[in-house]
């Protein structure tokens, strides 16, 4: 049956309002999706959310400038949202690296807040060892982070201290009877020479059966234990004062070390951390495993020639900011120790030397040439810093006139990476030459130049520039990394 | 040739050795054998697998990373914090496909896909406060007050510099 008209009129008007409500609905559900739907910050797999957080608070202050300490991300992104700090808090990987600097932007906070941040990393990374860099030089900093350091003994992996004053005796409680089962590097170096940290050796190596890396001020050595099974060894000298230095027999006793793979010595400008080697020392046979030297003591890089037979291992030497202060004497003291210049059958050389690196080093003629003769097959060498070549035309790098004739220096040499802008002018010119001449003699050798000064090459004579690059005897080693020179 | 199926339907072919850089896919092909059936790719859209493959394409050849990279995956990922210019530019999307990306590089199992991804996404975050990476990712703050001052007295030290 039809309907009435009344009916009628009330269902066309219905109809419409029932479309307006269908749609109204179907929006409704729309609105519903959008409000629920994450954004796609959200949506992301938790590991996926931990891997970028990772990434993004990723700074090693072992690594990099201590301008980019981490820390202000990881602290950020805990903040956004509750999703996201769950994530955090709940991953402890991100929280296993504290740093600290009072220099620059932090400087001034309260001790409390700092040493409560701390504890914060150690409570979150749940467990897990934990690397710890300070540097500071407010006292009171000082004592609350040897505070807990000796606190969290077991969980600590890498350690880097720069406090000021450094307690007396602090450091030596503090590993006398707890045991450091995680500690693979200890640095602790004093921020101004009142300030020399003092431990004895023995309780730190004994508690950290795992610890390979020390780096400390020298006159820990007095204290040298022969059972150390420390791999690398670095020592600053803080104090120039005589009495200070340690007797030549210390030094023996450290590279005798079985583990000791890489020794570092920073001396004072001009100074050094040794005596004089007495009879005994000189008499004494020492057999070393080392295969890295960083060496800026006078008296260790010259008496160093003494023990070619024993150094068999050694690898790579840096020598720096020798012979500026007094004279670097490499002949006289290679015919001290009875080394033939001449005779080229004479073994007592460094065989294994592969690279030799010269930073702010002053050298003569002839004792470079020695240096060359005595560390026969090196391939790499490095060349910092003007004084290093004040006055040698660079071809004392490629040959020597004798009676037979020419003879090559170096003749494995693949790779000079050298400061050019130290260079002088003449000797910047003559490169080409001694590159290519080493080409056509079959002893190619390239010459490898960080960014700035391959650019001041190119822009002086991009010509040149292009003709050597094509012939494979320069190249752009890219930006400057120190640590290449170690 | 590999035939793919995306979720909205579209198929994809694509060489065996471009596709094989995902390790799923490479592991469904070795448990398949030679077949001509397609894999069904129900987490990836079109358009997301069209990028995904010009990524592969580009990177076709190079070593994949090796199955005890894990072990090393700290070290390596110091050395290579640096993204190359060409996964720069072709990571330089709008923010709805580098998260696609992201999620199709997880499910496909394309490693250096993904830290590239992360690795983007990571470089976005830095040096930003909670309220700017807020802001970035359209995310809401959703804290209670008293949560929040609670945080920010935790954070003091972050936040006040």
């Amino acid at each position: 049956m039809p309907p009435a008209p009344h009916d009628r009129r009330c269902l066309q008007a219905w109809d419409p309002r029932q479309k307006r409500l269908q749609a109204v609905n179907s929006n409704e559900g729309v609105l519903e999706e959008i409000y629920e739907k994450k954004p796609p910050a959200l949506s992301l797999p938790t590991e996926v959310a931990c891997a970028i957080f990772e990434e993004a608070s990723r700074s090693s202050p072992f690594s990099t400038s201590e301008s980019s300490l981490p820390g202000r991300e990881l602290f950020a992104i805990s903040q956004v949202c509750k999703a996201w700090r769950d994530i955090a808090l709940d991953y402890p990987i991100l929280w296993t690296t504290f740093a600290y600097s009072d220099r620059g932007p932090l400087k001034g906070l309260d001790k409390r807040t700092i040493l409560r941040r701390l504890e914060l990393h150690v409570r979150r990374s749940r467990g897990r060892p934990v690397d710890l860099w300070v540097d500071t030089l407010s006292p009171r900093l000082s004592d609350g982070f040897y505070g807990s350091f000796v606190r969290h003994m077991e969980r600590w992996r890498r350690v880097y201290f720069k406090l000021n004053p450094s307690p007396v005796g602090v450091l030596q409680r503090a590993v006398q009877p707890r045991l450091a089962s995680n500690l693979q590097s200890f640095e602790c170096v004093p921020n101004h020479k009142n300030a020399l940290p003092h431990f004895h050796f023995p309780h730190l190596t004994l508690n950290g059966p795992k610890l390979a890396t020390l780096h400390t001020e020298f006159r820990t050595l007095r204290s040298w234990h022969p059972s150390t099974m420390i791999r690398e060894l670095e020592l600053e000298q803080w104090s120039y004062e005589d009495s200070a230095r340690l007797p030549w027999s210390t030094f023996l006793n450290v590279i005798s070390s079985p583990t000791l793979r890489k020794l570092t010595l920073r001396a004072l400008e001009g100074g050094t951390m040794f005596k004089l080697p007495t009879e005994a020392d000189k008499a004494r046979r020492v057999d070393t495993n080392l295969e890295r030297l960083y060496c800026s003591d006078p008296r260790v890089a010259e008496a160093m020639w003494g023990f070619i037979r024993s150094a068999q291992c050694l690898q790579g030497i840096s020598f720096a900011s020798l012979g500026i202060y007094s004279k670097w004497n490499i002949v006289q003291v290679a015919m001290d120790n009875g080394f033939d210049l001449f005779n080229k059958n004479d073994q007592r050389r460094f065989l294994a030397v592969s690279s030799i690196f010269l930073i702010n080093c002053s050298i003569s003629r002839p004792d470079f040439e020695c240096l060359a003769e005595m560390t026969p097959n090196v391939v790499a060498l490095g060349v910092t810093a003007s004084q290093t070549m004040d006055g040698m035309p660079v071809d004392v790098l490629m040959s020597r006139k004798e009676k037979i004739g020419e003879r090559i220096v170096w003749p494995k040499l693949k790779l000079i990476r050298a400061n050019i802008k130290d260079l002088k002018r003449v000797q910047y010119n003559s490169f080409p030459k001694f590159l290519l001449r080493r080409s056509q003699m079959k002893k190619h050798c390239t010459l490898s130049l960080y960014t700035p000064e391959a650019d001041l090459w190119k822009e002086q004579d991009a010509e040149g520039w292009g003709k050597l690059l094509r012939k494979r005897v320069v190249c752009d080693a890219g930006q400057r990394i120190m640590s290449d020179c170690i | 040739m590999v035939l793919l199926v995306t979720s909205d339907n579209e198929q994809f072919n694509a060489d065996k050795d471009v596709v094989e850089r995902s390790v799923l896919i490479k592991n469904m092909l070795e448990d398949v054998g030679e077949s001509d059936q397609p894999i069904p790719l129900p987490n990836v859209s079109s358009s997301v697998l069209k990028k995904v493959l010009e990524y592969c394409e580009h990177h076709r050849g190079e070593p994949l990373p090796s199955a005890d990279a894990d072990q090393s995956q700290d070290e390596t990922r110091k050395r290579t914090t640096d993204i190359s210019e060409w996964d720069q530019k072709f990571i330089t999307v709008d923010q709805e496909m580098l998260f696609e990306i992201i999620l199709a590089a997880n499910y496909l199992d394309i490693k250096s896909l993904l830290d590239v991804g992360c690795k983007t996404v990571a470089n976005m975050i830095k040096g930003k406060t909670p309220e700017e990476i807020r802001k970035l990712f359209n995310i809401v703050n959703d804290f209670t007050p008293e949560e929040e001052a609670q945080i920010k007295k935790e954070n003091e030290w972050a936040e006040d510099r």
